[in-house]
């Protein structure tokens, strides 16, 4: 991967082209059907990340090769070290990249200002390029939105699409008569209702800053919060200290001992050793809580949508993508397989594996239909969920900085400092952080 | 042993297994964890409280570490890397050591103290569009030469107070009987410092086989060292206990086979190798 | 000796040039790549260059960021515990286990094994035994009657629990290169001292801790540089939490680095952590070259 070198005017080129889509109209060499084999003999490299989506493709990628007489090589690397590599490569200028998994809701708005992403726009309009039963209007609203940017170039194409829910146990709340919480102001009496120490925790939520980021708006949005107004930060609203006083309160009172440092694997170990009530977070986690070899509530768990609030009815979402390089000496080629990793046939693959995607219509496929991984609850937890989903993080180019300062605030406020105090310091950090990138 | 003092004389021997015995449980302890951990189901391996003995024994962490990934590739790789690393390290680390040793090189002592001073973090992109350019990305050449900055140092630093320790008076015998500067390194002074070697290239080898950072950026599919194994038993959603206690048991049995069979050299090089007669 | 002299004068440079040469090539390119990056704002993007900025980071890291500053103070307390705490137990491990005894062999395996576990496995074992409700550190801690702690998962204690995985996994180091130096120790200065009637611990302060200290030193030494870049165990156990309690020099560059992708900030920070790193190294040099240099 070392021989392709590709010139710097040449990409920047590309970029500009891509991204302007006014003037430069692009004419394809060979304006014929579509064919997979349409680059047979080529080599990809790819750079993927550790992840449930990408251990359902791996395993399908030869038939990608057979299909398209390609050959693929990638690598498999857990998030942050994927990261790592990937700016090593683009700061190097290296090429040595084709196409890559993306974390759009960190990565979305840094890599495209950085230029790493090649636009799809124009890839996903010629028709020589696309296969025909591709539709792009099959995936949804939330997921589309997601991975396109402010001036309409599209930087990946969505695989996976987490949303946030809310995880109950069933066998605690049934004797007591109990039921998921409509609304925000339900939850407190409930959880406290449900608190019995040292046997059950009332509720776990992750503590662990920058990991808590992506839960906080759980509560954050259903109170009426958000993360910028008018392109300001924030973070001092009086809508952002009910919510972050409500979160650290409820972890503070009801949570595990500990709790302040708890990513998801301390989250869901609780959960799953039958220690907490309530949990509320990605989705995803679910396919745990149902195998015997790892959980003591299988089929103790129920799932509803995120109780509404004063706000508004919210559930987060997360959006994964497959982009293309804008270093890569192939990007045609790369495109391909970006397309045929999230088309239909491997979404519904990625659906029955209980791995959620942004495509409407594997949610009605016969197969997914057919034989259910997850209770019914799941999937109908999972479908409202999109249908009230919002981009889970501010969309900006710092997304990391904004985690670490709301992490923080979040940290001290579990630990007893006031809501608003620690607000005060993180909006002026983020505004910090916002002028220094935004703009 | 005289040195040892009295009061350790009357130590009696079952007082001093039970003191030893303090100071390592809680190695074996750790490692003892582990074990347990990489053959629990993963219910088991956080259930409260724990079981220590009696639990349900399977070997699906083990089954899953050498399917999923090609381990003894891995393996292979970084027994390559940390061999290589330890051997250049020691070709090239001993003599300078000698040297600064003999002729009081201090400055040199503190260059090659540098390397280890960087924080690797800062290597990590230089190195990459370095090594890119020598078309050494991928290649064992340049996971073994940028480990060389863990264990050369030390390889160095240590051997320099072995060095030190050796009589001047036998070396200029050696000299003045027409031995070259080579022979007496060769034939006087290494044989004397025998232990030390033994010991730092244990240590290099250690330094080398755990270092993950590098690898990352440097190694690509086909020279892909251990540790990276580890990482990736920790899955987005799930942290797989079995299986990444099955890796790091893995992981760490190679280098214990090694002290094992090297025992008898640590032994004899740490206690009877007496340097002075 | 005008002969050996001459010898000599070759010899001194010959002898080390290899390594020299060779560490060189390898870090020259580094050195100038981060000096230069350090006088530059650069967010890794492939659509800008890196602008000169000239001293403007290293102004900022000194003067305006308090959560570097925050940083510099917990590194340099943490690698004092750590290494302090390392190095008593070490000694007294090797004062101990300096005699024949029966096990010796499968004594010295253990205080290997340590040592060759890897740190990120090792990180994430004792993150499960330091789980407040389901880690067995508690289970043991009420067993023997004491109550239970919150280890990493509390801003007051957090900082000592990642030390203590530091001085779980280093001590058998500095046990070693003790006992190899313990063995490589004359006898001569304890028969005369055995014969003045000296008591043992009068021997053990006077004649074995100095001649003990040049291979002591080194090992500090090394265990310092260590222990003030730690990264992996931090990263994988508390990600500097909570809130910053644990964020070290290291773990803020990294960030800065592959999260923030300020690529120039973070070279001035390495600069930065090498120029502490390095003071630190000629302070214990200096002390080491006291006795034998």
């Amino acid at each position: 991967m070392s021989a392709r070198r590709f010139s710097r005017r040449t990409f920047l080129g590309s970029v500009v082209a891509g991204a302007a889509a006014g003037p430069f109209v692009w004419t394809p060499a060979r304006a014929q059907g579509f064919t997979w084999k349409r680059f047979q003999g080529k080599e990809l490299f790819l750079l993927l990340t550790k992840h449930p989506f990408i251990d359902v493709l791996e395993k399908n990628i030869p038939e990608f090769e057979s299909l398209s007489g390609m050959r693929v090589k990638w690598e498999t690397l857990p998030e942050i070290q994927a990261r790592q590599k990937m700016t090593v490569e683009m700061t190097a200028n290296s090429g040595g990249i084709d196409a890559f998994f993306t974390s759009l809701h960190v990565e979305k708005k840094r890599f495209w200002k950085a230029g790493w992403y090649h636009p799809l726009n124009k890839f996903l309009a010629d028709t020589s390029l696309t296969s025909p039963d591709f539709d792009w209007n099959d995936f949804t609203p939330g997921a589309k939105a997601g991975v396109t940017q402010s001036d309409g170039s599209i930087s990946a194409l969505a695989a996976f699409v987490d949303a946030n829910v809310f995880f109950y146990r069933k066998d605690l709340f049934g004797p007591k008569g109990l039921t998921p919480p409509k609304t925000l102001a339900d939850l407190e009496p409930l959880v406290q209702k449900l608190h019995a120490p040292p046997g059950t925790y009332g509720i776990v939520l992750r503590g662990l800053k920058n990991a808590n980021a992506t839960q906080y708006p759980s509560i954050l949005f259903p109170m009426g919060g958000t993360y910028l107004k008018d392109g300001k930060a924030a973070l001092d609203s009086k809508e952002q200290v009910a919510a972050l006083e409500m979160y650290t309160r409820l972890l503070r009172q009801y949570g595990p001992p500990g709790v302040v440092n708890f990513n998801w694997y301390e989250c869901s170990a609780s959960f799953m050793q039958g220690q907490v009530a309530i949990y509320m977070d990605g989705v995803n986690f679910a396919s745990q809580f149902e195998d015997a070899a790892k959980s003591r509530v299988v089929g103790k768990v129920g799932y509803a949508v995120l109780p509404s609030g004063p706000g508004g009815h919210f559930s987060p979402i997360y959006i994964t993508g497959m982009a293309v390089s804008s270093q890569s000496a192939s990007k045609e080629a790369a495109y391909l397989f970006t397309q045929w990793a999230t088309n239909k046939a491997n979404m519904i693959r990625e659906l029955m594996a209980g791995v959620g995607v942004g495509r409407t219509s594997t949610w009605d496929s016969a197969e997914v239909k057919a034989k259910p991984k997850m209770p019914a609850d799941w999937y109908q937890a999972y479908q409202a969920s999109l249908k009230i989903g919002r981009q889970g993080l501010p969309e900006i180019v710092g997304v990391t900085e904004y985690r670490d300062i709301i992490g923080v605030a979040i940290q001290k406020g579990i630990e007893g400092a006031p809501a608003a105090q620690v607000l005060a310091q993180a909006q002026k950090d983020f505004q910090d952080l916002l002028n220094r990138t935004e703009g | 042993m005289v040195r040892g003092g009295a009061w350790r004389r009357r130590l009696s021997t079952a007082g001093f297994y039970a003191l030893a015995g303090v100071f390592m449980l809680p190695t074996v302890f750790v490692f003892y964890w582990m074990l347990t951990l990489s053959l629990k189901p993963q219910i088991e391996a956080t259930a409260y409280p724990p079981s220590f003995v009696r639990f349900t024994v399977t070997l699906a962490g083990y089954r899953e570490v050498f399917t999923k990934y090609p381990f003894f590739l891995y393996t292979w790789n970084s027994l390559v890397v940390a061999t290589g690393c330890t051997l250049l390290g020691l070709a090239v680390g001993l003599p300078a050591a000698y040297s600064i040793a003999r002729w009081r090189q201090q400055r040199l002592a503190v260059v090659i103290l540098v390397a280890r001073i960087i924080p690797g973090i800062a290597y990590l992109i230089p190195w990459y569009i370095f090594f890119r350019s020598l078309r050494m990305v991928d290649t064992y050449g340049a996971l073994i030469l940028t480990h060389l900055i863990v264990g050369l140092p030390i390889i160095i630093w240590v051997m320099i107070s072995f060095f030190e320790d050796v009589p001047a008076d036998l070396e200029d015998a050696a000299l003045i009987d027409g031995c070259s500067h080579l022979g007496v390194f060769w034939r006087v002074a290494l044989p004397l410092v025998k232990p030390g070697v033994v010991a730092t290239a244990i240590l290099s080898f250690v330094f080398s086989w755990n270092n993950f950072l590098f690898s990352v950026i440097l190694a690509g599919r086909q020279t892909r060292t251990l540790p990276i194994a580890v990482y990736n038993m920790i899955s987005y959603e799930e942290i797989n206990w079995g299986t990444l206690a099955a890796a790091a048991t893995l992981i760490t049995l190679p280098v214990l086979l090694v002290a094992l069979l090297a025992q008898r050299h640590i032994v004899t090089g740490l206690t009877f190798g007496a340097v002075k007669q | 000796m005008s002969l050996g002299r001459r010898a000599h004068r070759h010899a001194a440079w010959l002898f080390p040039a290899p390594a020299v040469l060779l560490v060189a090539a390898i870090i020259v390119y580094p050195i100038v790549y981060t000096g230069w990056m350090s006088l530059q704002e650069w967010f890794a993007s492939s659509l800008t260059r890196p602008r000169f900025i000239g001293l403007a980071n290293y102004g900022k890291i000194v003067l305006g960021d308090a959560r570097f500053r925050e940083a510099v103070a917990r590194t340099v307390y943490f690698t004092i515990v750590a290494v302090a705490a390392e190095t008593l137990l070490g000694v007294a491990m090797a004062l101990l286990f300096n005699r024949e005894f029966w096990g010796r062999g499968l004594l010295r395996t253990l205080a290997i094994l340590p040592m060759v576990a890897t740190p990120t496995a090792i990180a994430l074992v004792f993150v499960m035994m330091y789980h407040p409700t389901l880690g067995v550190a508690n289970y043991l801690v009420t067993t023997v009657g004491l109550s239970p702690f919150r280890w990493t998962y509390s801003s007051d204690t957090a900082l000592y629990a990642l030390a203590l995985v530091d001085v779980w996994q280093w001590t058998p180091l500095i046990m070693l290169i003790a006992l190899a130096g313990l063995a490589s120790l004359p006898r001569e200065p304890y028969e005369a001292a055995h014969l003045d009637g000296a008591s043992a611990r009068q021997a053990f302060w006077h004649i074995t801790l100095p001649l003990l200290r040049p291979t002591l030193v080194v090992a500090i030494l090394f265990r310092a540089i260590d222990a003030l870049k730690t990264f992996d165990i931090i990263f994988v156990m508390t990600q500097g939490g909570p809130a910053n309690a644990t964020e070290t020099i290291n773990l803020l560059l990294f960030n800065q680095a592959f999260s923030y992708f300020n690529m120039g900030y973070a070279a001035s920070m390495a600069v930065a952590l090498f120029a502490l790193v390095m003071g630190s190294s000629l302070i214990l040099i200096k002390v080491r070259r006291s006795t034998a240099w």
